[in-house]
């Protein structure tokens, strides 16, 4: 067995038996024993997992393939492939709905996103850097206080949030407006998840830097802006690719806060897609389907390694 | 100043009092904004609602007191009965059922070989896309009369029909749709696994210890921490389930209430009828019961989570 | 101390946000309304120079939304000065969402509305008085039956107008009778002669592609029909106190008329309807009939790609049909508009215009108003004119006055379609049903 190696990526070849038993004699015939043994485990190790991502990925590639389908085959035709493969299921997605083209919905999509990340990579780290580099008097139980929310289902929440937004004239409406009760969370550090996963990132800093600087007089605004920010990019650009998606694939306050037609986001007008008043037309659902995925497909490409290591360090949800 | 810092308890000097209480002030005004949506949007909602779950306040009309009528009605309530039921079965065989999952799939990463980032990458996607309005479309399409499942079961004896218009099938049709996001708490295991020390291993292999031994007295004590934060995480999770439920049954929680999640008739209590009131009970009955479950959790665990010395 | 001040202050913070909530609730707003006197004089004219943006929301499919931005355009073509912002939403959707506007004081300046809902609209001062308008000639409503005005007349307002009227039909396809043999009833017949006539359809095994032919969906699933029972037993459903009429026992006695044919399975499997959602056994082309609204029909012919439907007479009780005829689709004004009179002039626009009434043709039910009803003058043969021919049929016998629906309707009528669903999947029995769909109604109608 191989001590592993911090990378996942390390291509390493199978490898000797481990180097503090020095009996030679019966190492060698134990390494060529292994090489044979490692190689048939290598073989079974890809065989498996190219069955796991057949399995697992199936959904996906079944979804491309029917976006191009006309409706009636995608039902009828288990075969991912068809003589009429065409692009008019999304010709007709692009064309929207309720008059409002699909762009509108992209539109209102990406702003609620990209706000989501400025309001929660800007409260947050300045909120993580108070529980993590200020003393003060009662840090601890807001620290608590502050778990505990990861814990409460929001749903307890959401009605008094609704009864108030809605009685300052806040919810649904035809302008900008209709997203603030969408984003006020996020510029005020309501999501305790990044404000932890920042917390955690700065507790792993070295003290050093900022204690040096306090000495020089610098006060806490300074070294955050100068200092803090600056080392804390990792942290910032992993909340930001979370915050994004998350804001982007959300569903339930859309659905509950927003409702005129020109301020859907996507996922919204996805859903009326699927209202029994369109009737089964699949393919326009499936065309919508993927271009909703698109962002997240390219996200997720462009910085899986950051996606997958922020998972593995603090736990965040899928 | 630098060598008064790092002293353990000096006496309060004037200056040492001014320097905490400028530190106090710089404190509360970085803690500010979360200080304010703490309050704003989290604690004092949650007392708000406590108190509405106490009228049959309805958006038009004054609220009137009821006492403790919503709470007793909820056990009256069909509805909630049947929402209690579906949730339960789908966090008791769901969670345990992903966990099992994630945890084969990442001890078979747990090597080296080529790929490996790949696969782990590979696995982790539907994580990510779960939750979102598409893939339960996709799933529900897949699963439709005639659909590509129901076409499959046909190879195996079935009669076309697909599982979404069946009332027995809808909620393994959603368990496995969670099932299928394994992912995030595979790549949890997986970071889990990476901390056990080699040495463990080594020296089981030197008493003759077996795969099988080898999983239970080192693997499995070893990563129980990781797996217990696996299991509260993805239990609290499993009992907020709304999306694909909302997706697949069109909205309606149907066929025959079987998708009918706790969540799902919350909002339909809540923002359909318009009975803030008894949805506002309902949400308070949640957060008792995910209250209740994580204590649980937390309870047990100090019988079968194994924490090493060095742990932080 | 110092926790005692910081506990003082977070208090307080708790405090001042459950007050805002509860403020919030306790204190119902005038929706922009208000009780202001009755407009008269220029106020009643509608402006047609200055630019007026008003906005209209109605519920339906894409075909209805279609005929709308057809009336639409014909109407800001009339009416230049005029910018009309629509939307539309699927019923279920709709009612939600005006339900929030109508808390927040934002309703649309004119919309489509259904008389489920009537009840609970007409407190609060949500929806605009338009006798003002009528008086003054800008809604036109000299040709409509009185009983139609009075329909929208709710505590003395009128809060709306329908554009038309709907009254249950059975539909059946010629088609699928030829194929398995089995004639629909015909003459006065009653539910049990359709019984009989689906366990035939049943017996005759034929298919419909790769689907079993059935003679339709259980009847009992749907509220209205249940109220059209109990009609011409010669119950009001509701009583004039808006309270029901009606127990457990009525509802057992109904259902309990579709049993033989639901435990023999000669209807539709729930399963199957479950699966052609939104679609039916019929609109699917694999199931005989059909009993709806008779202006289903268009959208029938739409779904089935069927021509040649037939549209026939619904069952007879002891004292025969006893037809309603419900008052529907009906337009309102929210309270809240700032352009009352120029909202006037639209939802007139909509329902008495001779063009626009050819647009909708009989899709929103016969036309309330005798001038458009004239102006439809459908082909022979055609839907308009089989669904126009069966109201005058239907009408020649003796009819029933339509029931008001009662506060909570759309809820209660929501939950028979739930609990008829779970009748069909047999997780549920009948005297579960009653019981059920009696509590939720009990809490729905308070």
């Amino acid at each position: 067995m191989s001590p592993s190696t911090l990378t996942g990526t390390a291509e390493r070849q199978a490898s000797g038996p481990p180097p503090r038993r020095n009996l030679a004699e019966r190492s060698k015939k134990l390494r060529s024993q292994a090489k044979v043994r490692s190689r048939v485990r290598s073989v079974l190790f890809h065989v498996v997992s190219m069955i796991v991502t057949v399995i697992l990925l199936y959904p996906a590639f079944w979804l491309v393939m029917s976006s191009f389908k006309p409706s009636h085959e995608i039902i009828g035709n288990p075969s991912p492939f068809s003589s009429e493969a065409s692009f008019d299921n999304y010709a007709e997605a692009l064309e929207g709905l309720a008059r409002n083209s699909f762009w509108t919905f992209f539109t209102n999509s990406l702003i609620v996103a990209c706000l989501s990340v400025v309001g929660v990579t800007l409260s947050c780290s300045v909120v993580a850097y108070a529980f993590s580099r200020i003393k003060f008097p009662g840090r601890n139980v807001f620290f608590v206080c502050m778990i505990s929310t990861m814990l409460i289902p929001f749903h307890v929440v959401i009605i008094p949030q609704f009864i108030v937004f809605n009685t300052l004239g806040l919810v649904g409406g035809r302008s900008y407006t209709a997203f603030i009760p969408l984003l006020i969370g996020k510029f005020l550090a309501a999501d305790g998840f990044f404000v932890f996963l920042m917390v955690q990132f700065m507790r792993g800093l070295p003290n050093d830097l900022d204690e040096a600087a306090r000495i020089d007089g610098a006060g806490h605004p300074r070294i955050f802006v100068s200092i803090m920010l600056p080392l804390m990019r990792p942290a910032l650009v992993t909340s930001s690719i979370f915050a994004f998606i998350w804001a982007w694939n959300d569903f339930f306050a859309p659905l509950i806060y927003l409702n005129t037609p020109n301020r859907y986001t996507l996922m919204v007008a996805l859903r009326q897609y699927v209202d029994p008043t369109s009737g089964s037309d699949y393919g326009t659902q499936m065309a919508m389907a993927v271009l909703a995925l698109i962002p997240v497909l390219l996200f997720f490409l462009a910085f899986q390694r950051m996606i997958v290591g922020g998972i593995a360090t603090t736990g965040l949800k899928g | 100043m630098a060598t008064q810092l790092a002293s353990k308890r000096p006496p309060l000097t004037p200056g040492r009092k001014r320097l905490r209480r400028r530190s106090a002030f710089a404190g509360y005004l970085f803690l500010s904004p979360w200080l304010i949506g703490f309050f704003c949007l989290t604690a004092g909602p949650m007392v708000a609602s406590l108190i509405l779950s106490f009228t049959d306040y309805d958006l038009f009309n004054r609220p009137e007191f009821l006492g403790f009528d919503n709470y007793t009605r909820l056990f009256k309530d069909p509805s909630f009965i049947q929402a209690c039921k579906v949730t339960g079965l789908y966090v008791i065989i769901g969670t345990p059922l992903k966990l099992l999952v994630s945890l084969a799939v990442a001890m078979l990463l747990n090597n080296e070989h080529r790929m490996r980032g790949f696969y782990r990458s590979a696995y982790y996607l539907p994580s990510l896309i779960g939750g979102s309005v598409s893939v339960a479309i996709v799933w529900k399409a897949m699963f439709i009369d005639h659909g590509v499942i129901a076409q499959i079961g046909q190879m195996f004896g079935g009669d076309g029909t697909g599982w979404v218009g069946n009332p027995k099938l809808t909620l393994p049709m959603l368990i496995l749709l969670t099932v299928w996001q394994f992912g995030a708490p595979m790549v949890i295991f997986l970071a889990g696994l990476k901390q056990i020390p080699q040495e463990l291993y080594e020296a089981a292999m030197v008493d003759g210890a077996g795969a099988f031994r080898k999983f239970f007295s080192i693997t499995m004590p070893m990563l129980s921490p990781v797996l217990f934060f696996n299991l509260a995480l993805e239990t609290i999770h499993a009992f907020q389930i709304f999306n694909s439920a909302f997706i697949i049954s069109n909205g309606t929680g149907g066929p025959a209430r079987s998708t009918l999640f706790y969540t799902l008739y919350l909002y339909f209590k809540g923002f359909r009828d318009f009975e803030m009131g008894y949805a506002s009970a309902l949400a308070w009955v949640l957060v008792i019961v995910i209250g209740i479950v994580t204590a649980i959790l937390f309870k047990t665990s100090n019988a079968w989570v194994y924490y090493s010395g060095d742990a932080k | 101390m110092r926790i005692k001040r910081r506990r003082l202050v977070a208090g307080a913070a708790i405090a001042a946000c459950c007050a805002m909530t509860l403020v919030a609730c306790g204190d119902p707003k005038d929706n922009g309304g208000g009780d202001k006197p009755a407009p008269t004089g220029d106020a009643l004219v509608p402006n047609t120079t200055d630019p007026i943006t008003l906005r209209f929301t109605w519920w339906g499919n894409d075909d209805r939304a279609d005929r709308y931005a057809q009336a639409i355009d014909l109407f800001t073509a009339k009416y230049p000065n005029f910018t009309i912002e629509t939307s539309s939403a699927a019923f279920a959707d709709y009612w939600p969402a005006r339900n929030t506007e109508a808390a927040g004081g934002g309703l649309p300046d004119v919309m489509q509305f259904d008389s489920a809902y009537l009840r609970e609209y007409a407190g609060g001062n949500r929806l605009l008085d338009m006798k003002p308008y009528m008086d003054a000639g800008v809604i036109k409503t000299g040709d409509y039956e009185p009983n139609l005005v009075a329909a929208g007349n709710l505590g003395g307002k009128q809060i709306a107008i329908p554009t038309g009227t709907n009254t249950l039909a059975f539909f059946y396809q010629p088609d699928l009778t030829a194929e398995t043999g089995v004639a629909f009833p015909t003459g006065n017949w009653t539910l049990e002669d359709y019984n009989a006539f689906c366990t035939q359809v049943k017996a005759a095994n034929k298919t419909a592609g790769d689907q079993p032919i059935y003679c339709g969906k259980d009847y009992t699933d749907t509220f209205w029909f249940f109220l059209q029972y109990l009609v011409q037993k010669g119950v009001a459903p509701f009583t004039d106190a808006g309270e029901l009429n009606f127990g457990e026992d009525e509802i057992k006695e109904f259902l309990a008329i579709a049993a033989p044919a639901r435990e023999a399975g000669a209807f539709t499997p729930a399963s199957r309807l479950e699966a052609l959602s939104p679609l039916t056994g019929f609109s699917n082309n694999e199931a005989i009939s059909e009993a709806s609204w008779d202006n289903f029909i268009a959208s029938f012919s739409g779904d089935t790609g069927k021509e040649n439907l037939e549209i026939v007479p619904i069952w007879s009780g002891d004292n025969g049909r006893q037809n309603f005829m419900r008052p529907a689709m009906l337009i309102s004004i929210g309270a809240n508009t700032e352009h009352p009179a120029e909202a006037a002039l639209l939802a007139d626009f909509m329902l008495n215009d001779p063009e626009v009434g050819k647009i909708f043709g009989t899709s929103r039910g016969v036309p309330s108003g005798s001038t458009v009803r004239e102006a439809l003058s459908p082909e022979a043969g055609s839907f308009d004119d089989k669904v126009m021919a069966y109201e005058e049929l239907v009408q020649e016998s003796p009819t029933a006055a339509a029931p008001i629906p009662v506060k909570g309707f759309g809820t209660i009528e929501e939950k028979w379609r739930t609990l008829a669903q779970e009748l069909g999947f047999g997780t549920i029995n009948a005297d579960q049903f009653a019981s059920e769909w009696m509590a939720e109604a009990a809490n729905a109608i308070k």
